[in-house]
């Protein structure tokens, strides 16, 4: 059993990407054992499943986060997305992807991010402002 | 922000990690805050301060004051 703090927070993200990890195969596993390849109401349930249980576990272990971690993980995840798409936009322009599939996942992918990442950040502006905009203060 | 984290922490004896888990955090966050580069929220500060029995002001000096 850990005894540390550090060493809880090992354990709960080992078990964070563990459970996730297994979630998945169990899925996927499902998915062939029920003959499903591909799409489908099935594989729907089962990734909104999966990622069910990935969002529980996701808030359980940002609460656990002291708020020096919780900067870094901001931290890290804007400044990585930023670079990330950066990355990805110059190799799309150099490969010459521009029309392909593939920049039609990556800009999906992007638009979807950004929805929601603006939503979001919505909800924090109301929220820091304990949502008086409803109550009409 | 400067602070007397260090010297209250070895007054008591005491290592990072023994502070750290103690007020259940990280010992990167005591690091950091040790080495004035990452200023605590103020909970931590006053979580800190009730740790070692102080006012938050003797712990985390005010600059401004």
């Amino acid at each position: 059993m850990p005894r540390t703090y550090s060493e809880k927070m090992t354990r709960r993200a080992v078990i964070f990407v563990v459970v996730t990890l297994v979630a998945a195969f169990i899925a996927k596993a499902l998915m062939r054992l029920w003959g499903v390849n591909d799409g489908g109401w099935i594989a729907f349930g089962l990734m909104l499943s999966a990622f069910a249980v990935f969002f529980v576990l996701a808030v359980k272990f940002w609460q656990s986060l002291d708020d020096m971690q919780r900067q870094g993980q901001a931290w890290s995840w804007y400044w990585g997305s930023i670079v990330s798409t950066a990355i990805i936009g110059c190799w799309i322009a150099g490969a010459g992807l521009g029309k392909s599939d593939f920049t039609k996942g990556v800009g999906t992918l992007l638009i979807l991010q950004l929805g929601c990442s603006l939503l979001l950040q919505g909800f924090w502006w109301l929220k820091g402002r304990s949502f008086s905009f409803w109550s009409g203060e | 922000m400067k602070n007397g984290l260090r010297s209250y922490r070895t007054k008591l004896g005491m290592s990072q990690l023994e502070l750290a888990d103690a007020i259940e955090v990280t010992r990167q966050s005591i690091i950091a805050i040790e080495a004035e580069k990452y200023d605590p929220s103020l909970p931590m500060a006053y979580r800190l301060a009730a740790y070692f029995e102080v006012p938050v002001e003797t712990l985390f000096p005010n600059p401004w004051r």
